[in-house]
């Protein structure tokens, strides 16, 4: 019986090879070939010359690490967005306290139904939910290959995605405090169009327009 | 032969480029653009891709220098990140999508810088593996990464190394040497082998 390339290839790098196979080896001519040829074909591989680049990049490369957001550097742009969000949300947070006067606490009962047994939004809103889902994971397919940024569309990307946290804010709070359905509906159809504007201009950056 | 990444850096160079100095960053790019080009065009098979790669992996580098602890050459550490980059190019829905619309253009490599026509065979069969042996034979039989590394960088075991390694060897074999036949046992002729 031969050896396999696996077991030849083993051979060929140094890898531990069973005795048999290897006194195989010794004595076959066919199989003494065959490591010849491996060890042949990587060296023709280690000796393919170098491909430089058509033209130098350097330029589109240092352009777009200056214009897209250092993911292991703070953003002090975030910070402010995220600031200014908790500052308006305290501010209605106070105005809602104010027009509506202190709030009996929920009983015991009604906190556990609310945690128990979340309403369901209505059919609209699901929707909505739906189609902002699949836009999220068509973003995660372009975000992947977007390697040349200009400062422009980095800064358009920048404050789509801060309207998204906005509103990804807001519907939050209202999931703690409680929200109307037709604001919900609202911010749902608000976030889906800042979505499928993200996309486009994803999709025109990674097309090179 | 020596290695592409193994490439002399000033130390103070990898200093200034980890104080974010970009003189210091152009300068690490036009050392290493034509190793980490020649690696991405080597694993992806297409010129656009590998442009690509570059380009990504050198704002990497320059975004991510800063946690270069140094404590191994600046090369390899530019490497890892090509290699990265071009395996995530490869689990991208979005690349897959557009790869399999836009098969590999065998002819682009008349213009690769191949002088014979067996090296520019070799860049033809190899451009026609499949990503992954193509990955793993370049890794492996060039770059000189062991089985438990490519296994750990593709979330797999060193067997599905050893496996893809022994599947490109067969491609290239059968497509190199159709006429070898390797099923019949000739007679045993005793030599020394120098493995």
């Amino acid at each position: 019986m031969h050896a396999t390339i696996t077991e030849l290839l083993s051979l060929r790098d140094g890898e531990p090879v069973a005795v048999d196979v290897r006194g195989h080896v010794e004595c076959c001519e066919a199989c003494r070939e065959q490591l010849e040829h491996l060890r042949a074909v990587r060296a023709e591989l280690q000796a393919l010359p170098p491909v430089p680049p058509q033209r130098d990049r350097w330029a589109e490369i240092a352009a777009a690490a200056d214009a897209a957001p250092n993911p292991h550097k703070p953003v002090r742009r975030h910070l402010w967005a995220a600031g200014v969000a908790a500052a308006a949300a305290v501010a209605v947070g106070a105005a809602w306290l104010t027009m509506s006067g202190p709030q009996p606490l929920p009983t015991a009962q009604e906190t556990q139904i609310a945690t128990a047994a979340p309403r369901t939004p209505p059919a609209d809103i699901v929707a909505l939910q739906r189609q902002s889902s699949r836009l999220e994971m068509t973003l995660r397919a372009l975000r992947r290959r977007d390697a040349m940024m200009s400062a422009r569309a980095a800064n358009t990307i920048a404050n789509l995605e801060d309207g998204v946290a906005a509103i990804d804010y807001r519907l939050n709070q209202g999931t703690i405090q409680g929200m109307q359905p037709a604001e919900a509906k609202r911010l749902w159809r608000r976030r889906v169009g800042l979505m499928r504007s993200l996309v486009t201009v994803r999709y025109l950056q990674a097309s090179g327009e | 032969m020596p290695h592409l990444f193994d490439q002399c850096i000033d130390e103070n160079i990898v200093q200034r480029a980890r104080r974010g100095d970009r003189d210091a960053h152009a300068a690490l790019y036009t050392t290493f653009a034509t190793p980490v080009h020649t690696l991405a065009w080597r694993l992806t098979a297409r010129r656009e891709v590998a442009e690509e790669v570059m380009q990504e992996t050198f704002i990497e580098m320059i975004r991510s220098i800063a946690n270069y602890r140094g404590d191994g050459a600046i090369g390899p550490w530019i490497r890892r990140i090509a290699v990265s980059k071009c395996l995530m190019h490869f689990r991208s829905a979005w690349q897959r999508r557009r790869d399999d619309h836009e098969p590999v253009e065998l002819d682009r490599f008349a213009g690769a810088s191949v002088d014979g026509a067996a090296e520019l065979e070799l860049e033809r069969l190899l451009a026609r593996l499949p990503e992954t042996p193509r990955t793993v034979v370049w890794l492996h039989d060039v770059e000189g990464y062991t089985h438990r590394e490519i296994g750990e960088l593709m979330n797999k075991t060193a067997s599905f190394s050893k496996s893809q390694l022994t599947r490109a060897h067969a491609v290239l074999r059968s497509a190199a040497a159709p006429q070898s036949e390797h099923s019949e046992v000739p007679p045993c002729t005793p030599q020394s082998l120098n493995y």
